[in-house]
C-alpha cells in the first residue's frame, strides 16, 4: 500500500505529461499536490515536517532559477544584438557538412560546456545555436539533452563525482574507475543516439566513423585523467580530446581546405563569442582562486516522521558560492558582451528593454513548474517516499537487481533534475544493496552516479530550460517522448553490463568487494 | 491569477516556511504551506 503511494505523484506526473498531454505547470502542480496530501495523509509528516521539506525545495529551485534566468537573458543578450548570427556564420564555413556540425555541436560541444559550467548551460547555449543554424526545434532539443547526458557525471568541475564519493565513502580515484567503464559505453550511446536523431539508422552507419574512433580517444584519456588523478578535470578534458578527435576525422575525411575569410558582420568572431569564453575563462579562474567563502546558504533543523523516517539537519543548504554559481559567472559574462557592444558602436537601449522583457516572459511559467517539481522531490525525499520505493524494489528484483540498478539512477535525476542530488539519494542506497549482495561495491556505485547522470536528460529543469531555450515552452510532454526511450535503452545496456562485471567477470575494482 | 502574481507569490511563501522552518511557528508554516496549496490549484485557472 505505502509503495503504490509512494509512486502515485510520480506516476501523476508522467500520466499527466505523457498520455494527457497536459502543460509541465498543471502536471507538476497536480504532483505536487498528491505528494502533500500522500506525505501528510499516509506518510506521518506533520506540517513543521512539511514546512521544512518544502522551503528545502524552494531554496534548491532558487539554485537552479538563478541560471535559467541569467542563461536565458544572456541568450536574449547575444540574440538581440546578431552576435550569435556570427558564430552561426562561422560554424558553416569551417563545418559545411549538416551532419558533422549536428553531431559534433550536440554531442562533443555540449560536453566541453557540461565539463566546464554544466548546471543546463550546455542545453541553453547549444539548442539555439542548432536552431539558428536550420535544425528542427525538437531534434535539437532531443540531440542536445542526451549528446551532453553522457559527460555529467564528470562535468560541472567533477561535483557530482565528489558527491558520490562522499556519500558512499568509497575511495574517489577507484570509483572514478568504474565511472570510467559505464561512461564509455553511455559516451557511444549517445553519439550514436545523437546520428540516429538526425537521420535515422542510415545516419547512425554514417556516424560510427565519427563516433567509434572518437569515443576510444575520450575514453583513453578520461582514464589517464583518472589515473593522474586530476578529478576536477576529468569531464573538461575528455570533451575537449573528443571535439579536436571529431574534427581532424572531418578535416581528414572531407578536406574542406582552409577557410578564406571569417565571416565579420557588425562584429568579429572574438567579440561574438566573448561572452562563451567569458564563462570559459570565469569558471577556470574561479576555481583556481577558491574563493568559496563568499557564499549564501541555508540552514535546517532535522526531524522524525511519525513512520520514523529520520530527516538529517542540515547546516548548510542549496549554498549559492557568489564566485562559483554559474549564474553570477554567465552575468559577468553577458556584462562584458554589453562593453563590447557599446565599444563596436551597436548598442541600443530599446534592444536591452526588450532583452529584459523577453526574459521575464519566457521564465515565468518555467518558475512555477520548477518550484512544484522540486518541492514535490523534496517532500518525497524528506518523507520516506522515495526511500520506501527504492526499497521495495530492491526486495522484489532480489539477485537481479544489478540489471534494475542504472533505473534508481534514472529515477533520482528524473525526479530532481540533478545528478547529484541523485547520488546523495541513491548514492548509499546502491552500495548498500551491493554489500547485501556480496558484490563489488565500487561498480555498483560507479553504476549509480552514470545512470544518474544520462537521466538528468529526463530532469525536469532540464527539460524546462530546453522549452525554455528552444521555444517549446508548453510542449514539454513531446520533449520528454523523444527523450526517454535512448535513456532507458541506454540503461538497459548499463545493467546488463553492470550484471556482466559483478556475476561473470567478477571484476575487482578497488580491491574489496 | 496571473502566472507573474503566481511567481511572485513564491518569494514570500518561502520566506514564511523558511522562518517556520527554523521557529518551530506551526500557525507560519501553516499559512505558508495553504498560499503553496492555493498557488498549486490555481494553475488550472491561470492566465498567461
Amino acid at each position: 500500500m505505502h509503495t503504490l503511494l509512494a509512486f502515485l505523484p510520480l506516476l501523476i506526473l508522467l500520466t499527466c505529461l505523457l498520455v494527457l498531454k497536459m502543460t509541465a505547470g498543471k502536471s507538476g502542480a497536480l504532483s505536487v499536490l498528491s505528494s502533500i496530501v500522500i506525505a501528510y495523509g499516509f506518510f506521518g509528516m506533520d506540517t513543521n515536517g512539511l514546512a521544512i521539506a518544502m522551503s528545502k525545495g524552494m531554496s534548491l529551485a532558487l539554485y537552479v532559477l538563478l541560471i535559467i534566468w541569467s542563461a536565458v537573458f544572456l541568450y536574449h543578450l547575444v540574440y538581440e544584438f546578431q552576435a550569435i548570427d556570427v558564430i552561426n556564420q562561422n560554424i558553416l564555413i569551417f563545418i559545411k557538412d549538416p551532419f558533422t556540425q549536428f553531431l559534433l555541436l550536440a554531442w562533443l560541444f555540449s560536453s566541453v560546456l557540461q565539463g566546464i559550467a554544466g548546471f543546463g548551460v550546455p542545453v541553453i547555449i547549444v539548442v539555439p545555436i542548432l536552431i539558428h543554424l536550420g535544425f528542427d526545434r525538437l531534434s535539437s532539443v532531443a540531440a542536445v539533452l542526451l549528446g551532453h547526458s553522457w559527460s555529467v557525471s564528470f562535468g560541472s568541475m567533477g561535483s557530482s563525482f565528489f558527491t558520490i564519493s562522499l556519500v558512499t565513502n568509497l575511495n574517489q580515484q577507484s570509483i572514478g574507475y568504474a565511472m570510467g567503464i559505464f561512461d564509455a559505453l553511455a559516451m557511444v550511446m549517445m553519439g550514436l543516439t545523437v546520428c540516429y536523431i538526425y537521420g535515422g539508422l542510415k545516419y547512425v552507419k554514417k556516424g560510427l566513423i565519427y563516433v567509434i574512433p572518437t569515443s576510444l580517444v575520450m575514453t583513453a584519456v578520461m582514464f589517464t585523467v583518472l589515473y593522474l588523478n586530476l578529478v576536477s578535470l576529468v569531464g573538461l578534458l575528455t570533451a575537449l580530446s573528443g571535439l579536436l578527435t571529431m574534427f581532424s576525422i572531418y578535416t581528414i575525411k572531407e578536406k574542406p581546405g582552409k577557410p578564406e575569410k571569417l565571416y565579420a558582420g557588425d562584429l568579429t568572431l572574438g567579440k561574438a563569442l566573448l561572452p562563451y569564453t567569458s564563462i570559459i575563462i570565469l569558471s577556470l579562474l574561479f576555481q583556481v582562486l577558491k574563493l568559496g567563502k563568499y557564499r549564501i546558504s541555508f540552514q535546517y533543523p532535522s526531524f522524525v516522521t511519525d513512520l520514523g523516517h529520520v530527516v538529517a539537519q542540515e547546516t548548510a543548504y542549496s549554498t549559492i558560492k557568489i564566485f562559483g554559481h554559474p549564474a553570477p559567472i554567465i552575468i559577468m559574462s553577458a556584462l562584458a558582451g554589453m562593453l563590447v557592444y557599446k565599444q563596436s558602436g551597436i548598442w541600443n537601449t530599446q534592444k536591452i528593454k526588450t532583452v529584459i522583457n523577453r526574459t521575464i516572459d519566457k521564465n515565468i511559467g518555467t518558475t512555477i513548474t520548477l518550484v512544484f517539481l522540486i518541492t514535490m522531490a523534496l517532500v518525497m525525499m524528506d518523507s520516506g517516499m522515495t526511500n520506501t520505493l527504492a526499497l521495495k524494489v530492491s526486495e522484489v528484483t532480489g539477485g537481479l537487481y544489478p540489471l534494475f540498478a542504472p533505473l534508481f539512477g534514472v529515477l533520482g535525476s528524473f525526479i530532481t533534475g540533478s545528478n547529484t542530488n541523485s547520488n546523495v539519494i541513491f548514492g548509499k542506497f546502491q552500495m548498500s544493496v551491493a554489500t547485501a549482495l556480496g558484490v563489488n561495491s565500487y561498480i555498483m556505485s560507479g553504476l549509480q552516479s552514470i545512470s544518474g547522470s544520462i537521466g538528468v536528460s529526463l530532469g525536469p529543469t532540464t527539460i524546462l530550460m530546453a522549452a525554455s531555450a528552444s521555444g517549446l515552452t508548453g510542449h514539454e510532454s513531446q520533449i520528454y517522448k523523444s527523450v526517454i526511450k535512448p535513456v532507458l535503452l541506454t540503461a538497459l545496456l548499463m545493467g546488463l553490463l553492470n550484471y556482466l562485471l559483478l556475476f561473470v567477470i567478477k571484476l575487482n575494482i578497488g580491491g574489496v568487494l | 491569477m496571473t502566472k507573474k502574481l503566481a511567481a511572485s507569490l513564491f518569494i514570500p511563501i518561502f520566506f514564511m516556511l523558511y522562518f517556520a522552518s527554523n521557529s518551530g511557528d506551526r500557525i507560519l508554516g501553516t499559512s505558508g504551506i495553504l498560499l503553496f496549496i492555493i498557488v498549486a490549484i490555481t494553475q488550472f485557472t491561470t492566465k498567461k
